[in-house]
Parts: structure tokens; sequence; C-alpha cells
């Protein structure tokens, strides 16, 4: 196919069998707003680690909402906290503090 | 030797403070960290002694901070305060000048009218007993005020005031019951002996009518000694520890003695030395009906008891408004800001920071928009203006890319990872060669200055610009708006920059006053030291500043803070403009030109050069 000029694009379904609740359940109570996103990009938009990686915060809000939390860490900590993505957010998503959760939580479990 | 059991109670329980407060003391200076032994022994005989004991004295006897708060509430400190250290004092006197050498039993002075019953006849002795009557009417006045506080915090300015524990409302109860009982008990004595004075004497007289009064004061003496004794026993353990530890903590303070970045040592000085007054409570802008017991006195007293406070410790604003009016002058912010600390072992991945790419030729000033500047374009695009008039040769740090100065990650309570994020700035800004860094967002400017350490200028804009116009490089336009300043928090309060702005603004139109203004000056909401709050919350507060600003209906809202601007510029009628702004706006540009030819024959020369 790739004579076409065209190749094959992976899925980007969730493998349901792989979802794992456990951490939306602690951020959602921890920090509820996770739940007004709409997925706009805003944050990864006008992010400042963005401008140098592929770090992205509304693909870790999306992972943690579906349950796909294997990479998370790692992307996480390539987070600055430096609270842009929030000041450009039209749901008013704390997604600062959604992501110092993360580090939080994660962090803990790996100790 | 003079001794009565009665003063049994009072010896304990004196030795005892002593002990606890020796083996406390002892522990933290202990704490302190390598050096600070020889920064203590350094300043010991200087002139820094000496300023610390002027300041012992004016906030630890006459409380002059808490005078400025409320003078009724000053008056209320001071009584207690300054009047038991006299009547500690004169009543060692009078008890050395009555035996007539300056050594005695350490009780002797404080139950002096027990021992000594003959009725005084030199005038001095006169002079002593009525003294000791004055002063000891000045605490009992101190004392009614306390209670009529309880009642009505209000009439002393106070609009909320602590709920305390039941611990410190029992050593409360002992410390109101010593004054009455000792006028009680010299009353009593003064009854039958007649050894009182203007106080005393009627009073005893008086008593003496209805009671037996030669029965009763041996009692009451016991009374009074019991009492005391029981103070001081609860005072390590309740928040009269502030009453020696202040002293300690204004020492340390002024012989350079530093917090670490970990609750030990110096904090625990800080945390011991706060009085729980509740002064912070009504300065806090958080919505006291949501954040119940959240201000420092209630953070403070959790840390100091060990709790578990990182919920805490988070919900706060970091605005520093509870710090510039604390009485004790703790830096509260600070203990908030390392009790946020983790111990958790993520890290941050080192592809955020990347080096920042530096151009070959020099420039004496650096432009750092910031990354809250870089959100607010019109400041940026202000600033890169001025700077092109002005004709100065500068270098815009992070005009491509934004970088972020870790200061961010500070106030989160990460501050290893600050340290490293930082690290390639420091690196950009020392091989630069540059001596002057201009920067437009507080946030950087803070942390440039304080945690940086670089050997350059660091200046933020509103003090440039300041500069460029003093210095003749600019010029503007005066104009007959009526402007209205904000200070931002981590310019105003952090980095104590107040009148450089003002004095910009006074060129550019006149400048009215607002109450919450300088140290005041309120939070605008948008802070990034609070990672925790709702949008809602926040919105409350932008909300509530920018109606406050908005007060006089100003022509326009000055601000020196990208952050600042964005909070207010939501909520606010009049127009939020930073003051970059402000200037360019109004920047006569006639000069422009020759600049512009100058600089061009300076490229050519360069080139030429090369």
């Amino acid at each position: 196919m790739s004579e076409w000029g065209f190749t094959v694009i992976q899925t980007n379904q969730s493998d349901m069998d792989q979802m794992d609740r456990g951490l939306i359940a602690k951020i959602g109570n921890a920090e509820p707003s996770i739940f007004w996103c709409i997925g706009c990009g805003s944050c990864s938009a006008t992010c400042t680690a963005a401008q140098f990686n592929n770090f992205s915060p509304r693909r870790i809000i999306q992972a943690i909402r579906s349950g796909q939390v294997k990479d998370i860490m790692g992307e996480v900590n390539k987070c600055l906290l430096c609270g842009k993505c929030q000041l450009v957010c039209p749901r008013h998503v704390n997604t600062r503090n959604i992501l110092l959760n993360v580090k939080q939580i994660m962090g803990q479990d790996a100790i | 030797m003079r001794f009565d059991y009665f003063v049994v109670p009072f010896c304990a329980g004196f030795g005892y403070l002593i002990i606890v407060l020796l083996f406390t003391y002892g522990r933290w200076i202990n704490e302190l960290g390598e050096g600070a032994a020889l920064k203590i022994f350094k300043s010991l005989l200087t002139r820094k002694t000496l300023l610390a004991s002027r300041e012992v004295f004016q906030e630890c006897l006459v409380h002059r901070k808490v005078f400025r708060v409320n003078p009724l509430l000053g008056y209320m400190h001071m009584s207690l305060a300054l009047g038991w250290f006299l009547l500690i004092v004169i009543g060692k006197f009078e008890a050395s000048y009555f035996t007539g050498e300056f050594t005695n039993e350490f009780y002797f002075p404080i139950f002096f009218r027990f021992f000594e019953l003959s009725p005084h006849r030199t005038f001095t002795l006169q002079f002593f007993n009525a003294l000791m009557d004055f002063l000891l009417l000045f605490i009992l006045s101190g004392v009614a005020l306390a209670l009529y506080k309880r009642f009505k915090s209000s009439a002393m300015g106070m609009k909320n005031s602590t709920k305390h524990t039941s611990g410190d409302k029992w050593a409360l109860a002992l410390l109101w019951m010593i004054f009455p009982l000792r006028l009680f008990a010299e009353s009593l004595t003064a009854g039958f002996a007649g050894n009182g004075s203007f106080l005393t004497q009627p009073l005893g007289n008086l008593l003496g009518m209805i009671l037996p009064v030669r029965m009763l004061a041996t009692p009451v003496w016991w009374g009074y000694s019991i009492v005391l004794g029981g103070f001081m026993v609860a005072l390590p353990y309740s928040r009269y520890m502030h009453i020696p530890t202040e002293i300690l903590l204004i020492f340390l303070k002024n012989w350079g003695i530093k917090p670490k970045d970990s609750i030990s040592g110096m904090a625990f000085f800080e945390l011991y030395s706060c009085s729980r007054c509740g002064i912070c409570i009504d300065r806090c802008q958080l919505n006291p009906a949501i954040n119940k017991k959240n201000q420092m006195v209630y953070f403070l007293r959790e840390l100091r008891a060990g709790n578990e406070v990182t919920q805490m410790a988070h919900n706060c604003l970091l605005c520093g408004r509870c710090q510039e009016i604390c009485p004790v002058g703790i830096d509260l912010t600070n203990l908030r800001t390392i009790s946020r600390k983790q111990k958790d072992n993520a890290h941050i991945h080192s592809s955020s920071y990347p080096s920042i790419p530096m151009h070959s030729f020099s420039t004496k000033v650096l432009y750092f928009a910031g990354c809250m500047g870089s959100l607010t374009p019109g400041i940026r695009k202000s600033m890169e203006t001025i700077l092109e008039v002005s004709g100065e040769k500068y270098l815009f740090l992070d005009k491509e890319k934004s970088y972020c100065c870790g200061r961010p990650l500070k106030l989160a309570g990460r501050l290893a990872e600050a340290e490293k994020v930082s690290q390639n700035i420091k690196e950009a800004i020392v091989s630069s060669g540059a001596n002057t860094l201009v920067t437009s967002c507080p946030i950087c400017y803070k942390s440039f200055k304080d945690d940086y350490k670089c050997e350059l200028r660091v200046l933020h804009h509103s003090e440039y610009l300041l500069e460029l116009i003093q210095g003749g490089m600019i010029s503007i336009r005066s104009g007959n708006k009526r402007l209205v300043y904000h200070d931002p928090c981590e310019l105003g309060r952090k980095s104590g920059i107040y009148t450089q702005p003002r004095e910009i603004l006074t060129k550019l139109g006149s400048l009215t006053n607002v109450e919450e203004a300088y140290g005041k000056s309120l939070c605008c909401g948008g802070s990034l030291g609070h990672l925790t709050i709702s949008m809602e919350e926040r919105e409350q507060i932008q909300k509530s500043t920018a109606e406050y600003l908005n007060q006089d209906n100003p022509d326009c809202i000055a601000t020196a803070c990208p952050l600042c601007k964005k909070s207010l510029t939501k909520f606010s009628e009049s127009p939020v403009k930073d003051i970059a702004e402000l200037i360019a706006e109004n920047l006569i540009k006639s000069n422009y030109k020759d600049h512009k030819t100058k600089k061009s024959n300076l490229a050519e020369a360069v080139r030429i050069d090369t």
C-alpha cells in the first residue's frame, strides 16, 4: 500500500480490558473539574513544556478519563506547573491540580 | 530566711518551666544547622544585637505593630506585657531597696507584701508601693479589655478572632486569674497590716469591714501562688510559649539566621512564636465560610501539633497579606511553602527545559517576558516598542519560545525540581554577558532576584522604564487620566517594589490612592501559589478585588503584573493596563527616527569591523 502514498493509521480505540479506573476515581475525587474537559486542546496549545517535547495536558486528561494510564507517569513529569493551561481553559478545568495529583498518587505508588 | 509553704507551687512551676525551656531551646539551636553558631558568635557584639534589643522592646513589650492594627488592641497587649514586665522588675528593685542587698530569695519580690507587713514609712518605699499598685491597675485594665474582647472582638477592629483549643482556654483562664488574685491577696493583707497603697489599702479596708481578712489572706496567697505555678507549667504547651520564644526569634533573625527548607530549627522558633492573636484571619481573602480554620493561625497550630497538614498547606494563595500584618513578623508564606514539600521521587523530565539557544552578539540588556508575559501580548509588544524607541540594544531572551523560571514549581513545594529547571536559564543569563536583566513578570522577577543569585542587575520592567524616563532615553506625554495602581503580590509584598511604578504613573496622569494599597494590597485572585482552588472561588476573589479597585470609577486601573492584568480584566469596568502598555500609548516617538538611523549606522560599522 505504501506505493500509493498511504499508510495504515494505528488504531486509537480504547481497549476496555486494559481500562484502569483507579486513577480517575482518585483524581475525580480530588479535582472534579477533570470531568468538565471538552478536549479542545487549548491547554496543549499554550503549554510551555510542549514547545520542546510532545507533552500534552489534553492527551493526559483524555488518557486518565479513558483509563489508559500505563505511560502517564513519564508524561506528567514533563509538566512545569506554570499554570498557563489553566488560564486559557474555556471550561475552567484546574489542569495544574490534576497533574499535581497524578504526580502525587503515582509517586506514592512508586515508593 | 523568709519562707512560707505557700510559695512551693510557684517555685515548682518556675523550676519546671526553666528546665523545659532550656531543653527545648537547646534542641532547636542544635538544629539551626552548620554555620549558625559562627554567625551568632560573629554578630553577637555588633550593632545587630542592639537593634534586636530595641525590636524586642518595641514588639514584645510595647506591641507597636498591634497598635497599628488597632489602638485599643495595642493597649490591651501592652498593658499585659509591659505592665507585667515592669511589675517584676520594679518589684525586684523594691525588695532590694528594702532589704538593702541586691540578692534575696527569688520569690521574695513577688510575695513582698506577704512577707513585709509593717506599714511603710519612708517616702521612697511609699513611692515604690504606689508604683506597684499603679502597675497592677494598669494590668487589670488590660485583663478587663481582654475579657471584653472575648464577647465583642469587633470593638477592637477584629471581625473574626481565633477559636482556641480547650488547652489554650485553660491557660488563658490561669493568666487572667493571676492579677485579680494578686489584687485580692495584697488587699486582704493590707486590710489588717496596713501595708497597701492607693488601690490595695482602700480595698483592704473595705474588705476588712465585711470579711475576716486575717484568716482569708493566707488562702488567697496560696491561690495566687498555685495559679502562677500552674500558668508556668501550662506555658510550654499553650500559645503562651510565644512569650519567651518571640524574644529569641527576634535576636536570631537580627543575627541573620534564616529558616531552612524543612520544619526544623529556626522554623520551630517561628512556629512557637505565634501567639495565635488571630489578626491574620481577617486579612485572608479566601472565603472564610469555605476555608474554615485554614488561616495561618490554625495552620501553624496544626503544624506545631505535628498533625497532617498537606491539605491545609496547599489551600493558600501565598499572597502574603497575613505576613505583612503579623505582629510577630513570622515568615508565614515560607512555612506554608516548605510544608508543601513532597517526599515522592517524581522528577521533571529533562526535555521540558532545554538549554536556551544563545545569540552570538553581546548586549547589555536582556529582556525576559516570562510565561505570563507571553500570554499577554499587549505587554510584550509594548515593551518591544519602548525598547526600540529608546534605542537600547537588547536581547529578547524568550521571544520565540517561552521558558519557565521555576518559581511555580517552588511554590508547589517542589524545590529540587525548581532548581533543575532554573539551571538552564541561569546558564543562558550568565553566558550572555549582559549586565541588566529586565522582566515583565513579577513571579520571574522574584525568582531571578532571590533564587538565581546571578551577578547582574535584575530589574522589573517598572524599575527599568523609570530609569529610561529619568535618563531621558524615552519621553512620555503626561495626561490627566485618573489612575489607580494595583500592587501585585509578588512585586510589592514579596519584592518590596512600591514606589517605582507609582512614580511612573504620576508622570502619566493623576494617581488616586485606595485604602488597601502597598503592603495591604489585595490579591487579584490569579495567584499561582494556590493549586487546589476552584475556578468559582478564584472568580469570587477576582471579582471583589476588581470591584474594590473600581470604587472611585478611575479612567484606568494600572498594574505591573501580567497575571493581575488577566485576572482583573475579567471583572473590571474600567480598562486594566500594564504600566508598559500605558507608557507605550503615551510615548513621544519624535526621536525615534534619529535612533533608527543611528542604529543602522552602528550595525553597518559592526559589519565592516567583522
